[in-house]
């Protein structure tokens, strides 16, 4: 395990490598130039230079240009912007590595650093949340689409996933806003009526168990008791959730470190979480699904059902793992897609991430310290995200293990 | 011995049965909750094999006119259609038949594991006197697996790639027997050394694809063996293995069953294969048994054309190895419309007038009565070598194959060598007597 581990870090240095090259020519293919970002819009004359000028080219003369271009000098020396690029290369990497990310340009009093540490927990709990709640609701639709292949449900979550892929995530955002927050009593009373629906059509099937084990006297009896269990706790689920209906806040974000604990911060993380969790769920579902049937097709699955064992036990032990794969992959990328690009969500939400600080922060200004620093911390997350994917690969797979040390 | 036993079979089996043919809804799949609540209470006895003495008189398995029909895009496929036969305790029958002939569909039935789109199961499959279909609960539960278990053609795939082999040894242990952790991981590793593997404590740490075709194979030998099941399917065993390891595997097979003293159904496209191994051998056509009798006899005679077909397409101990041989004339039957006659008859030597349009039923032979054959003019006997020799006149059969190419090619069987033959004498380590031996790769169009 630490073996493994060691040499998957050790082949991120040259990965790493790269990043740090690709984020540091950022500031030289960027438009615009550092120098003026931190100049700002008019900057003022520092006297020391006022005077300079006015004693080279007397009173009259209108220094105002004159002075803004000592100035920049004056700041392109500062920031050693004339060195050689490997230089000033070298010198950010050698900062970058120790966690100095430098200065912010347009507000000099604070540093990158501070900000990314202020924004990046919250991003990085909302792509957790996302992906924790896609996998936590994916994984039994799949199976259980996979298991009733063709039925109703199979073809109903079919249709709404690919109904849901192709809605803008922007869209379900504010999708999702109109029914938690501004129609909540929409959504109790549907799933009061859906909850009411399964336990009806529960109870149904248990009578029709029950009477059918008086006739024929076989065992069923059993599978009738489960039917209530189930029935009774959708019933207390959905009257729960009936009377003690949650209401969201339409924006903002309360950290679990902050006073009103851990709940608020669910509560303001719930709804940006499922909206990016929405599209995942519908694409991670389908995708399970269909490798589960292709696994159900597998000689072992057949050697598994003449061994006797039940489906359940055959759907859980031997099916679903090497059926993961492709989902494990997938969900790999999904999470780094979440960490860079919750910008929009962020923005919806009005939540203090490191998509809008980014972009908010740094694009806007053209703070180039602000872009470098997230973009590093970033594709760091995303690289090291693909390294556990890949060590995760390793122990569900055995196959790989020989070639792929 | 066995060879004994396998007539008292046949005596036991009645070769006309009578028993009606019930329709039962087939669950195929046991739905989840049904799965979820199944009573998880033990009541295996695993050491009743005394009753194998005793019982020896009723025959173990009893399969009475089973149908296995599936909805195709093409119309219906009656995969197996009628198929009757007995087997006594620890005595093997051989299932024998081209690729499509049913071989599969019909142990499957028995097994209860056909897939989700059969269209009609009927017939009876009985059990130690009791129809499986009656099993309920944890009789059920614990039935398949354990009585009777299944080795299949292809070992590398029908292990779980991605569990170790100990514990896929260990799991139908704990799931049937209840054993507790070590009790299994010791069982598990008398059963590899009973099936024949080297350092048998550390490949129970390993994946399958660390191990070979022949050691997989034992392996899934073990897992069947596991709960000591009364019946053995193998299901092709040995088609997917080197040639050199074929004859290993069906040798632990022979071993394994006297040890076990279980019975064994035989499946191969390979008449060779099951010639020194079955008591009574089946002969499968398009999902129905056209020749049924014990192997001596099968061997001294066949009565049905397309079982001479199938021998002499095996081959001999004379022939170089890797010679190609001739495969039987015609294409195999397609499934979703047989003629309406014999199903046989488009390929058939002896084919005439009446095999066009009358399906013969499989009926005991009027002399030996413990064989049976559905044709209306059998091979070595004089309506069918008089029906050969109106074809051979007429130059075609009466289904019109040419007979002129079928002479020629029925000459000589001793392989044109089409297939660089003799390059690679494998053939001779194993060669050592009967016909099984040499179980071939080579034979066109009969692979399973
Ligand atoms: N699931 C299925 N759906 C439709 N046809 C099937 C299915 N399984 C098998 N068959 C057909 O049933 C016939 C018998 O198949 P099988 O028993 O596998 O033959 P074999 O004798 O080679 O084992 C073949 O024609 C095959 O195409
Ligand atoms: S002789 Fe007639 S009945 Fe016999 S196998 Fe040939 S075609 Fe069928
Ligand atoms: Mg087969």
């Amino acid at each position: 395990m630490t073996r493994l581990v060691t040499l998957k870090l050790i082949r991120l240095v040259p990965v790493m490598f790269l990043v740090s090259v690709l984020t540091f020519s950022l500031l030289e293919v960027a438009p615009g130039d550092p120098a003026l970002t931190i100049m700002g819009d008019n900057p003022p004359c520092p006297s020391l230079i006022e005077q300079e000028l006015v004693a080279e080219y007397g009173e009259e003369t209108d220094i105002s240009l004159l002075c803004t271009q000592a100035v920049y000098q004056s700041v392109r020396e500062r920031f050693n912007l004339d060195d050689p690029i490997w230089e000033r290369y070298l010198i950010w990497l050698g900062n970058a590595v120790t966690g100095d990310l430098g200065i912010r340009l347009t507000n000099q009093s604070f540093t990158v650093l501070e900000g990314i540490q202020q924004t990046f927990p919250v991003t990085l709990q909302i792509a957790i949340f996302s992906m924790g709640l896609a996998l936590l609701v994916s994984i039994p639709m799949g199976v259980w689409a996979a298991f009733h292949q063709g039925k109703g449900f199979d073809r109903l979550s079919g249709g709404s996933s690919f109904a849901i892929i192709s809605i803008p995530s922007f869209l379900i955002g504010l999708l999702l806003i109109f029914f938690f927050v501004w129609r909540p009593w929409m959504l109790r009373n549907v799933v009061l009526i859906f909850a009411m629906i399964w336990v009806a059509w529960l109870l149904w099937s248990a009578l029709k168990r029950i009477v059918s084990r008086m006739v024929s006297g076989s065992e069923a009896g059993a599978h009738a008791t489960t039917d209530f269990v189930l029935a009774a706790t959708v019933a207390l689920v959905a009257l729960g959730l009936f009377f003690w209906w949650p209401d969201f806040p339409r924006q903002g974000f309360s950290r679990w470190t902050s006073d009103e604990g851990i709940l608020e911060n669910f509560r303001t993380a719930f709804l940006p979480a499922l909206t990016v969790a929405l599209t995942e769920i519908a694409v991670f579902t389908r995708l399970l699904r269909s490798d589960i049937i292709a696994t159900l097709q597998e000689d072992f699955i057949l050697s598994a059902r003449a061994r006797g064992f039940s489906n359940r036990r055959i759907m859980f032990r031997h099916a679903l793992r090497p059926s993961s794969f492709s989902l494990i992959t997938l969900a790999g990328v999904a999470f780094g897609r979440a960490l860079g690009g919750t910008v929009i969500v962020e923005t919806i939400f009005r939540l203090p991430g490191m998509g809008r600080f980014i972009v908010d922060q740094g694009v806007r200004l053209n703070d180039y310290t602000v872009v470098m620093g997230g973009v590093l911390v970033l594709t760091t997350a995303v690289v090291l995200l693909n390294t556990g994917v890949d060590i995760a690969y390793y122990y569900l797979d055995p196959r790989i293990r020989r070639g792929r040390r | 011995m066995r060879i004994k036993k396998a007539r008292q079979a046949i005596e036991n089996f009645s070769t006309n049965p009578s028993v009606s043919t019930t329709i039962y809804p087939m669950t195929l799949t046991t739905s989840l909750d049904a799965a979820l609540t199944s009573d998880t209470s033990n009541n295996i006895s695993t050491s009743d094999m005394s009753s194998f003495a005793s019982s020896s008189s009723s025959a173990l398995l009893k399969v009475s006119d089973l149908h296995t029909h599936f909805a195709t895009d093409r119309g219906e496929l009656r995969a197996v259609d009628g198929v009757s036969f007995s087997l006594d305790h620890g005595s093997t029958i051989g299932i024998v038949g081209e690729s499509g002939s049913g071989k599969s569909v019909t142990v499957r039935s028995i097994m209860n594991i056909l897939p989700r789109n059969v269209g009609l199961q009927a017939g009876e499959v009985i059990f130690e006197g009791e129809n499986i279909q009656d099993l309920t609960g944890p009789e059920a539960k614990h039935f398949w697996g354990v009585k009777m278990s299944m080795i299949f053609q292809d070992p590398m795939t029908s292990l779980n790639p991605v569990v170790k082999v100990g514990r896929q040894i260990t799991e139908s242990l704990r799931y049937h027997l209840k054993m507790s952790r070590p009790e299994a991981s010791a069982r598990a590793l008398e059963l590899l050394e009973l099936v024949g593997i080297p350092e048998a404590r550390r490949r129970l740490s390993e994946y399958p694809h660390q191990l070979s075709g022949g050691m997989c194979q034992r392996i899934t030998i073990a897992i069947a063996l596991s709960c000591q099941p009364k019946l053995l399917i193998a299901d092709e065993p040995t088609t997917a293995l080197d040639v050199t390891v074929q004859k290993q595997i069906l040798d632990l097979l022979d071993r394994l069953q006297i040890d076990q003293k279980m019975a064994m159904i035989l499946i191969t496209h390979d008449l060779g294969v099951v010639a020194g191994r079955a008591d009574e051998i089946a002969v499968m056509y398009a999902g129905r048994i056209v020749e049924k009798a014990a192997t001596t006899d099968l061997f001294a005679s066949m009565r049905h054309p397309y079982t001479q077909a199938l021998f002499e397409s095996i081959p001999k101990i004379e022939h170089r190895s890797h010679t190609r041989l001739r495969a039987i004339s015609g294409q195999p039957p397609d499934m979703t419309n047989l003629p309406t006659g014999c199903s046989f008859s488009p390929r058939c030597r002896y084919a005439q007038e009446r095999c066009l349009t009358e399906k013969p039923p499989l009926e005991a032979d009027p002399v030996n009565t413990n064989r049976s054959y559905a044709c209306f003019y059998p091979v070595n006997t004089p309506a069918g070598e008089e029906a050969l020799s109106v074809n051979i006149k007429h130059g075609k059969s009466a289904a019109g194959l040419d007979m002129s190419r079928e002479g020629l090619e029925g000459v000589s069987l001793s392989g044109d060598g089409i297939g660089g033959g003799g390059l690679i004498d494998d053939g001779d380590g194993i060669g050592g007597g009967g016909l099984g031996e040499m179980a071939d790769e080579d034979l066109e169009g009969m692979d399973g």
